[in-house]
């Protein structure tokens, strides 16, 4: 059995990554997750200059999810490469810097800025936060904005791209086929949903900014669902997330036609749940006799139409 | 720190309102400190999705027990205050920096902590530790209503008052606030340093109180967490230096009052 995962020449060793955002940059989890395991890691979004995110309260929690509001709080292009990147160098995984900016130009930035740094697998270009005023989302509500973009980046770099999509569109798989077109490697679905909770006894929002992003488990059938409508849209690979809390649900994103999937916030409920997904996927597919991660999604069994 | 799971030793039901959990700590982790906090995962009810960050509120050095307090008003704390002894807790820790201390020598000066509600759990733990240094410790804790009081036994060498918004009240215990409580003792004994942890409001005010009569104030801010450790800058607390939040996780949960940027904090 080999499930690693293979996207521009570049190898990931089995389909199990840590979603930006959750991670930090590693180091903040070394004690209680094991890191070497790890099929990939994309690290916090990185900007150009340092973030230090949106007012507080940015949390809250729902029945069966939570919604964030960070606004893309990170060190900035500079300490990333000498205070972070040591670190997730030195741990031998697969290292995919989440890229992430307010104008175009940011995003270039970053990746002219990280290119003369080895240890880095590739890129997740963010074009789907919902959680900033400029930039994230916007890039990645239209198709040709998308698609301009992913243009301007492309010739950046030799390392593998991904562009990571929003499941706030009425039509996730005309993005996915944009960024595609423009030259991207493979696809990540989906960032978190728009939500907002009130508190009813204070008669505001739960979150400072109002509407924040959804994560968690009730988003799961979400997610696997543009997963299924990419996959059958675009030819490059698709890595799935959003409410993977166990390694079923990971199947399920396999099946729909993931090759890789990456756990996001309920690894705050259970550090120790990405060895836990590895060890289900792959005895399923021994149980299966899956050889590869494709086999997953050619033994989906349905014959209806999109 | 580190994550283990150990049983649950004791619940104790200390009134109406809190519960005391007590279980040993590990062999390998360093004794905590007041100030310092658990994360505990509430793995008996799946649509609890986060886990829960507690205050610790207890050390016993003997035994190397440690205890929480918890307060029964969600689905997490009330699957918290129903567990029995035998069952296992999952816990993160222990995460934070400790309320300030530094031996200076014997003083006169009293250690003024002024609690509120639930808030008054790491207090009491810092109550103990500042007596076993040898300092002078004056406990103020206030509850909104009488029921709530919970049976506290102190050394006879602290002092502790109480107080209560609402209710029928003892003639011991203060009816109002417990800043109200603050202020008299501010009149009547010489303090070095204010430690303090409740609803924010509460911190606020004590943070300009402290500001007016220029004491030291360290506050402990109860802030929501996503991972507890670091790395999702979630619990940011605003602070009127150039970092602009700092996370209540690491870089706290105890802050100098002075350096919290109130205005900016939600009440």
């Amino acid at each position: 059995m080999d499930l690693s995962v293979t996207i521009r020449g570049k190898t990931l060793p089995n389909p199990v990554g840590i979603a930006s955002g959750v991670f930090g940059y590693a180091k903040e989890f070394e004690l209680i997750t094991p890191l070497t395991i790890l099929g990939a890691i994309y690290t916090k979004a990185i900007t150009p200059k340092p973030k230090s995110g949106n007012p507080a309260p940015r949390l809250a929690e729902t029945r069966w999810g939570m919604l964030n509001s960070i606004g893309l709080a990170n060190v900035g292009l500079e300490a990333f490469k000498t205070q972070k990147l040591p670190f997730l160098k030195s741990l031998g995984v697969p290292i995919v810097v989440n890229v992430a900016g307010g104008v175009e130009e940011d995003y270039a930035q970053v990746i002219e800025g990280l290119e003369s740094e080895e240890g880095i697998w590739g890129y997740e270009i963010n074009v789907s936060c919902p959680n900033v005023k400029h930039g994230g989302q916007t890039f990645g509500a239209q198709p040709g904005v998308l698609n301009d973009l992913i243009r301007l980046l492309r010739p950046l770099s030799h390392r593998p791209m991904i562009v990571k999509l929003s499941p706030n569109t009425a039509d996730i798989a005309q993005l996915g086929v944009a960024a595609v077109e423009a030259g991207a490697d493979a696809l990540s679905a989906i960032n978190t949903l728009k939500g907002m909770v009130i508190d009813i006894h204070k008669k505001r929002p739960k979150v400072r900014r109002g509407v924040a992003g959804f994560s968690g488990p009730a988003i799961l059938p979400v997610g696997v669902a543009a997963v299924f409508t990419l996959a059958r849209a675009v030819s490059v690979p698709i890595i799935g997330l959003g409410g993977i809390s166990s390694w079923q649900d990971a199947v399920q994103y396999l099946l729909a036609g993931a090759s890789a999937i990456q756990i996001g916030s309920a690894l705050f409920r259970d550090s120790l749940l990405p060895q836990s997904v590895l060890v289900g996927i792959q005895e399923y597919a021994a149980q299966h006799g899956f050889n590869t991660v494709r086999d997953f999604a050619q033994a989906l069994c349905w014959e209806g139409g999109l | 720190m580190r994550r283990f799971f150990t049983p649950l030793l004791a619940s104790t039901v200390v009134s109406e309102a809190y519960t005391e959990l007590k279980f040993s700590w590990p062999n390998d982790l360093r004794r905590p400190l007041p100030g310092q906090f658990l994360s505990l995962g509430i793995n008996s009810q799946p649509e609890v999705f986060l886990r829960r960050p507690f205050s610790l509120s207890g050390w016993d050095e003997a035994k190397r027990h440690v205890s929480i307090l918890v307060q029964a008003r969600g689905p997490a704390s009330e699957a918290l205050c129903r567990m029995r002894p035998g069952e296992e807790l999952d816990v993160l820790g222990p995460r934070g920096f400790p309320f300030p201390y530094t031996h200076s020598g014997p003083k006169q000066a009293a250690y003024l902590l002024v609690g509120g509600g639930i808030g008054i759990g790491p207090l009491l733990f810092a109550a103990q530790y500042l007596r076993e240094k040898g300092e002078h410790v004056i406990l103020c804790l206030g509850f909104r209503e009488p029921w709530m009081i919970p049976l506290l036994s102190f050394p006879r060498d602290i002092v502790v008052h109480l107080s209560c918004e609402f209710g029928p009240l003892s003639p011991q215990i203060h009816q109002g606030k417990v800043l109200e409580l603050v202020k008299q003792v501010f009149h009547d004994v010489p303090i070095q340093e204010i430690w303090g942890c409740g609803p924010p409001g509460m911190l606020k005010a004590l943070a300009t109180m402290s500001q007016q009569n220029q004491l030291p104030c360290y506050v402990l801010m109860e802030e929501m967490m996503a991972c507890a450790v670091g790395a999702c800058m979630g619990c940011a607390v605003a602070v009127r230096d150039e970092r602009e939040y700092l996370r209540a996780c690491t870089e706290g949960p105890v802050f100098d009052a002075s350096l919290v940027d109130w205005e900016k904090r939600w009440i």
